[in-house]
């Protein structure tokens, strides 16, 4: 039998006499896990907190002596545990999911690192020079890793630097040409992880929650920016934005509809609400637009919901997950 | 769409498991697969619920603006209007695509009414008890995921407001307790519920949901030190229970790892306690424990993720409040660390032994 869940056993127990013990045993059977799934997360659960806990107490035990150090040993303690970590990472007997999640460690140590060089010789109070070396030095880990949490850490630290300079050093760029700019960015690495997805490119495998999460950055990016042209105006400044956001979002869209994606037909749609409220809002202040912008918003939110319905209800079931 | 074979060899399925030869009404079941449809997606549901907050928020900017808050029952009539409203449209459409509608209306009907009694003259705490009749009454009336997912969420918030308004910090632990219990109940006893009402099979995920949401807040008042006066002496009593809670669990889950001798099984139940002692003075983490656990046995996802989220935070305030020196916090931490990975290799070897 293809699986059988909860709702199942909850949907036809309601129209049968099936009594409490038979719902138990089904629900036991089917829904509740085996001995071996809890072997394999007890056996999880104790292995990671326990690394973790003995870290952390490593961690307080140098933070307590932490003034008393001399800065050669600060920065050796933290050095030594990057090469450390790195020589076990490269060890031939490490299997691949380990020495990915230690390269990650280490490139969070890197930041470490920076954040207590910067402490020690009081390197200045920009702190988006921080962030732009921490991504630099962990760009080659990042390339030969192809791990993706690893390449997220990378996106959100690229990010992170821009948003900095445009706050601390580039005062001429305004704030809707910095999310033209994280939008443009973050558009091509997602419309590029998406070909490679689509077209199995050098046979990598990108899980979906990553794209998802550069979709979900992207379209923020764009709508904040959008938002920010329309309570402006500023037409030169975003021309740019719009010219590339409207064909990104038809493409979306499109792409929605043909890998029948909840995610993207749902997300998209929502920039789109949003986006035409603001406009409205714009065009008058009133107590009737704000009737108007009340009742589109539930008039578009229901058709949205009603389209995603109407999609999964013509694909089989099985197939929705 | 299930197909009509599956749904057939789930039947049978159904049938092999109970020997009282139980009659099923395939029509009514093949039917309520058709009304159905399809389950709820998460983008549906967000839809629903972020477009429902936005619907509410610019309506409420019209009714500002247009001063239909400076009538008193202009206010009330049209609070209850639309909190009637959701409820009819959700019982007689009981449609996914009605969702919007009714949680927005149910949340306007909550925000009039809030502000029509506050006119009244209506004291907060008492407003804070119409608001729980209120959520516990489209509780008992509608079947809808999302309206009675936002029916328990506002009771809940509005018991918690009313115990800290009163400022009687003390109902805190036995409002935790009585959570830990129902919830522990609802979640073990889920054949049970299905079985005893079968309208009420439809209301158990929300329900589920609802009640780990209020647990996890009640916790967080009790994990943060300095959020609320606490007395020592009825946390030990919520803890105790919330361990004890944890213990009963146990003896559901030795058979199901299958420890058998009793040699083992006092180990398990040693090592237990063991751990959770320390946490007596933090209920927030033993809570945090028990929801991972049950979630776990019962295979409830997003419980689980939550649990995990919500342990690594109560941990990591319990250690922050802790009124003692970095060195002595390096031990406790190093110390309990090592013996996790004692128990970890523990383990392994005795599976490996089997």
């Amino acid at each position: 039998m293809k699986n059988m869940e909860r709702e199942d056993i909850h949907l036809i127990s309601r129209h049968s006499t099936l009594s409490q013990k038979g719902i138990a045993k089904a629900l036991r059977e089917k829904v509740y896990p085996t001995s071996e799934s809890w072997f394999k997360f007890l056996k999880l659960f104790f292995f990671v907190f326990g690394i973790g806990f003995s870290l952390l107490g490593i961690v307080f035990f140098f933070a307590y002596n932490w003034t008393a150090l001399h800065k050669f040993v600060k920065l050796g303690l933290v050095e030594g545990l990057i090469i450390i970590t790195m020589i076990i990472a490269l060890l031939p007997q490490i299997d691949k999911r380990t020495r990915n999640l230690m390269i990650t460690g280490c490139s969070l140590l890197i930041g470490v690192l920076f954040a207590l060089f910067g402490q020690i010789y009081q390197t200045g109070a920009n702190a988006y020079d921080f962030f732009l070396a921490w991504t630099l030095f962990i760009t080659l880990w990042v390339l030969v890793t192809d791990f993706s949490p690893l390449w997220l850490l990378y996106f959100l630290l690229i990010n992170t630097t821009l948003i900095l300079y445009q706050q601390q050093v580039a005062a001429d760029w305004s704030v809707t040409w910095l999310f033209t700019l994280l939008f443009l960015i973050n558009g091509t690495v997602l419309i590029t992880s998406t070909l490679i997805q689509r077209f199995r490119i050098g046979n990598l495998n990108i899980p979906i929650y990553f794209l998802n999460i550069m979709a979900l950055a992207t379209v923020t990016f764009a709508t904040s920016g959008l938002i920010g042209y329309i309570f402006q105006f500023d037409w030169r400044e975003s021309s740019l934005l719009i010219l590339s956001y409207t064909p990104a979002f038809l493409g979306g869209i499109y792409y929605g509809i043909k890998i029948k994606s909840g995610f993207y037909l749902s997300v998209l749609p929502f920039s789109l609400i949003v986006l035409i409220s603001a406009l409205l809002v714009k065009i008058s202040e009133n107590e009737w637009m704000f009737l108007l912008i009340s009742i589109f918003i539930m008039a578009s939110a229901t058709l949205v919901v009603r389209n995603l319905i109407h999609m999964h209800k013509e694909q089989p079931y099985e197939k929705q997950r | 769409m299930k197909s009509k074979d599956n749904i057939t060899e789930m039947i049978d399925y159904l049938r092999s498991t109970d020997n009282g030869n139980p009659l099923f009404d395939e029509d009514r079941i093949i039917a309520a697969y058709q009304k159905q449809g399809v389950p709820q997606t998460l983008p549906v549901k967000m839809m629903a619920i972020f477009g429902g907050l936005l619907t509410s928020l610019a309506f409420s900017g019209f009714l500002v603006i247009t001063g239909i808050y400076q009538s008193v029952y202009g206010l009330l009539g049209f609070g209850v209007t639309c909190i009637i409203a959701a409820i009819w449209i959700n019982n007689k459409y009981n449609k996914v695509i009605l969702d919007t509608l009714s949680i927005s209306s149910f949340i306007i009907g909550l925000i009039l009414l809030w502000f029509g009694l506050d006119q009244l003259g209506v004291h907060e705490n008492l407003r804070y008890l119409i608001y729980s009749i209120l959520s516990l009454c489209s509780l008992l009336s509608t079947r809808g995921y999302i309206l009675n997912f936002a029916a328990i969420f506002i009771m809940n918030g509005s018991i918690l407001a009313l115990i800290l308004s009163t400022r009687s910090y003390s109902l805190m632990q036995i409002y935790v307790s009585s959570l830990t219990v129902l919830l522990y109940f609802f979640l073990r006893q889920e054949a049970g519920i299905i079985h005893m009402k079968k309208t009420f099979s439809a209301q158990y995920t929300p329900i589920r949901a609802g009640l780990v949401f209020s647990f996890l807040s009640g916790l967080v008042y009790l994990g943060k030190r300095g959020l609320i006066p606490l007395s020592m002496g009825y946390t030990w009593v919520t803890s105790m229970l919330i361990i004890t809670a944890i213990a009963f669990l146990m003896s559901t889950l030795l058979p199901i790892l299958k420890i058998k001798r009793t040699m083992h099984k006092v180990c398990a139940y040693t090592l237990t306690i063991v751990i959770l002692l320390p946490t007596v003075s933090s209920p927030a983490i033993s809570g945090a424990v028990l929801l991972m656990l049950l979630s776990f046995l019962v295979n409830y996802r997003t419980g689980f993720v939550i649990s995990i989220i919500a342990l690594v935070y109560f941990i990591s305030q319990y250690y922050y409040d802790l009124n003692l020196t970095l060195l002595i916090k390096s031990v406790l931490l190093a110390s309990s660390g090592i013996s996790f990975l004692l128990i970890y290799f523990f383990f392994l070897k005795n599976i490996d032994n089997k």
